[in-house]
């Protein structure tokens, strides 16, 4: 009774079980929390028939094997059920020590004992309902980097202790204290600074160090040059018995710079992608003709392999079945099947849609064409990141500035006047003029931008997509599965009313088919039952199904025979028609399109109206391009359709500040060949892989986000930038005319910091709600 | 003002320990992960660490 009470409470479109937000109205948000619910038990043994037994060979175990540890990319992490959940593991399999997970990570840590097999807690792992990939030892960073990080965090410490405590003496000694209590703050001062100066600061003598050696101005040679030019200042005129000391405010902008830096740091770690995700093909599994199981990596040439339906094709080959339905759109873009016959060459990357096929081997995993693509992919990616950004180069800018100025004052000023006094005044300009504003609110701009992005939905690969985003002028759009749903809808039947038993025996025929028309048909009948009386179900390849339905009469049997055929070209606007014939005679025509997104059309206006320019690039048919292409208000000059991967990336190279999305293996490269890459939710991984930013949200809507958050973050930084600037001139100017003591730099230093903070923080309000 | 002589002192021991504290934690691991553990709060025990528990009271 209890439990019936709670339900009432808890509304429909919250998980029954953690009480998360869940789509469609359903009862768990994941499967998880329906099992948690459930009160499951499961302690088998998967010694039989586990498809992970190559697991346990020494040669695969050792690639993954980390200091006992093994670590798993978990994709479907939902809610903390599924957090309690896979931390069960060792309730379940004895062998197993210790299951962590890290949600923000989606990392799974697991320890074995040394009798523990590996494939065990795979299966495991696959039966709780996860996708899981076994993440190799050599691209896992998150081990060396949570003790770097960590070494951050203690200096950060350091720097902060040190800063507030000076802060008290140096008010003590502005405040007026005298006798013993002064002598005793005065020299406390200098001990405390020592910390900082020789730990927490450590980090810029190396950056400045290096700026040194490679001879490029970078903001760690200034920082450096103030900290250690105003602790020698100070230091003297702590033995010269006077009272003006810069060690309070260097010590506090010491400790702002690195918590922006390490805020920094913390967001890119956890928001830019967590792990170099391999191929998903490496986890798939095949069968030898002699059954013995393999994974793609194993194939070697000549092997002839079975590929079950729905399955991807591991390696270029031969058909060796006599015919077979396949799906190149993840590596072409043609978004209809295709029907292969024996002997035709399969790639890498085809979609196996028929009844089990088997394959000859041509090459290996890593001799495929789809690898090769892959490879010149990554290449791309490394010319890419080297990228100055614009507050970089600013900050360069400042910096020769400030210096030059101040070398300069000091020869003329010292000349004329003193040198003591030179000295004094040039040292406070190089304090007081420290690039705060550029070495701490861009590094806060973008920390601010990218988890606004990330609660948006869209994830950043990359951190320089903000700065790249204002000067895109092109946007390449691919058509399936990106501009159009990538999946077939029916859209018309003919008579416009199919009666249900009809339909039931439509979808009877369809039952076992992967063809897209199957899945379209069983997405628009949900609520129909399907036929279980169809008998003698034959898929003809390419152009349909056939089967019978038996009517015992009293005297002989009747036999119905339906089919379903394809028609030819089509006429309306769609992209394919089928007819259902019985005993010969038309009896229904069902349409199917694949249709745009609804925010295609109003996406693409939206984008022209800010004066870019939208292109279609498409591996699918020209009449296919130019139908949809128009319809989302795209120009006929600009839509390019039948290309080739290759001829995608050409495309693209020709224009200057592009930006490209897509989704499947074919955009690979084009992604990686434009200045912004966007893979859309659903894309597989190596596109993803490939390009800078991550819909994790469906459909394009996050595209209106991105460019928004871009123009938040542009502004801000410029109107920070705007500040830096009439601080630094103002602040520098008193400087050379003298205006400007320790006391007064204590004082403008935290103003001109909070006043960059506040204004990075107003930069992202939405403040009208759209 | 004598009273500077001990306060002071106290003041930056406490800072120290404080400091040391943190120390401590950060390389105990404590900030490695921010999220799951504030999950994992709520969840019963798994069977085997009550086991170990149990075991040795």
């Amino acid at each position: 009774m209890e439990k019936t009470n709670l339900d009432l409470h808890i509304s429909n479109e919250h998980c029954h079980y953690c009480g998360t937000t869940t789509s469609h109205g359903q009862r768990y948000c994941c499967s998880a929390c329906e099992k948690l619910d459930s009160d499951f038990a499961f302690v088998k043994d998967y010694k039989e028939s586990n498809p992970y037994l190559y697991l346990d060979k020494p040669e695969y175990s050792h690639t993954f094997i980390n200091e006992n540890q093994y670590h798993f990319f978990i994709e479907n992490l939902q809610c903390s059920s599924c957090v309690h959940l896979i931390e069960k593991i060792p309730d379940f399999y004895s062998e197993c020590i210790l299951a962590r997970v890290n949600f923000g990570q989606n990392l799974l840590t697991i320890e074995l004992s040394a009798k523990g097999q590996l494939s065990q807690v795979a299966k495991l792992i696959e039966e709780l309902g996860y996708n899981a990939y076994l993440i190799k030892k050599a691209d896992l960073e998150s081990q060396s980097r949570h003790l770097k990080n960590r070494e951050d965090l203690k200096k950060i410490a350091v720097a902060g202790a040190v800063a507030g405590n000076l802060m008290i003496f140096a008010f003590a000694i502005y405040a007026g204290a005298d006798g013993i209590a002064l002598q005793f703050f005065r020299w406390m001062n200098l001990v405390l600074f020592l910390p900082l100066l020789l730990y927490s600061a450590q980090s810029f003598y190396v950056g400045a160090w290096n700026s040194i050696k490679y001879r490029v101005v970078h903001i760690d040679l200034p920082i450096v040059i103030a900290l250690v030019s105003s602790f020698a200042f100070s230091t003297y005129n702590l033995i010269q018995g006077s009272n003006d000391f810069y060690f309070d405010s260097t010590a506090s902008f010491i400790f702002l710079i690195l918590l922006a830096r390490y805020f920094v740091k913390i967001t890119q770690q956890y928001y830019l992608s967590p792990v170099r995700l391999g191929s998903s093909l490496v986890n798939q599994k095949y069968t030898l003709l002699d059954h013995t199981p393999v994974v793609a990596e194993q194939i070697k040439i000549g092997d002839v392999f079975k590929v079950s339906a729905d399955q991807m094709i591991p390696v270029d080959g031969i058909l060796v079945s006599p015919k077979a339905l396949i799906d190149t759109s993840y590596y072409n873009g043609e978004s209809m099947p295709q029907v292969f016959t024996e002997a035709l060459q399969v790639y890498s990357g085809f979609k196996n849609l028929s009844e089990p096929i088997l394959i000859q081997a041509l090459s290996t995993m890593q001799g495929s064409e789809l690898n090769k693509l892959l490879t010149q992919t990554q290449d791309h990616l490394f010319i890419k990141n080297n990228y100055i950004n614009l507050s970089d180069k600013l900050a360069q800018r400042l910096v020769t500035t400030v210096f030059t100025l101040a070398g300069l004052f000091f020869i003329f000023w010292g000349y004329f006047h003193s040198y003591q006094e030179s000295f004094n005044r040039v040292l406070a300009l190089i304090v007081v003029a420290c690039p705060c504003a550029l070495a701490f609110g861009s590094p806060l701009t973008m920390a601010i931008a990218f988890k606004k992005a990330q609660k948006k939905g869209i994830a950043l690969r990359n951190a320089n997509v903000f700065e790249k985003l204002n000067h895109v002028k092109n946007i390449f759009f691919d058509k399936t599965g990106t501009l159009t749903q990538g999946q077939l809808t029916l859209i018309q039947t003919w008579p416009e009313q199919i009666n249900e038993e009809l339909k039931s025996i439509i979808l009877g025929l369809e039952k076992k088919s992967y063809h897209p028309v199957a899945f379209a048909l069983r997405a628009a009948w949900k609520n129909t039952a399907v036929s279980p009386s169809l008998t003698h179900i034959k898929e003809t390849f390419g152009s349909g199904v056939k089967g019978q339905i038996i009517i015992p009469t009293d005297l002989h049997d009747l036999i119905d025979t339906y089919e379903i055929k394809s028609l030819p070209e089509n006429m309306h606007e769609d992209d394919l028609a089928v007819v259902v014939l019985k005993n010969g005679t038309a009896v229904a025509r069902l349409y199917f399109n694949d249709q745009l997104r609804l925010e295609s059309k109003d996406l693409v206006h939206k984008l022209q109206l800010k004066n870019l320019n939208c292109y279609l690039l498409t591996g699918d048919k020209k009449s296919r391009a130019l139908l949809k292409g128009q319809a989302c208000g795209i120009k006929q000059d600009y839509i390019f359709s039948e290309l080739y991967p290759e001829e995608k990336k050409a495309i693209i190279e020709k224009y200057h500040s592009t930006m490209m999305i897509g989704d499947g293996l074919n955009d690979a490269l084009a992604l990686s060949a434009s200045d912004i890459g966007i893979s859309i939710k659903g894309s597989s991984h190596l596109t993803i892989d490939s390009s800078d930013v991550l819909f994790l949200r469906g459909g394009l809507e996050p595209l209106i986000e991105l460019f928004k958050i871009g123009s938040q973050a542009d502004h801000t930084l410029k109107r920070n930038l705007t500040l830096a600037l009439i601080y630094n001139i103002t602040a520098g100017t008193f400087a050379l005319l003298g205006l400007i003591n320790p006391f007064w730099a204590a004082v403008l230093m935290p103003m001109s910091t909070v006043l960059v903070l506040i204004s990075s923080l107003l930069g992202f309000i939405d403040w009208r709600n759209t | 003002m004598s009273v500077l002589i001990l306060v002071i002192p106290m003041a930056l021991l406490l800072g120290a320990g404080f400091l040391y504290a943190f120390f401590w934690a950060t390389s105990s691991g404590q900030f490695d992960d921010l999220t799951t553990p504030s999950m994992r709060m709520l969840d019963q025990d798994s069977k085997k660490l009550q086991n170990n528990k149990e075991n040795n009271t």
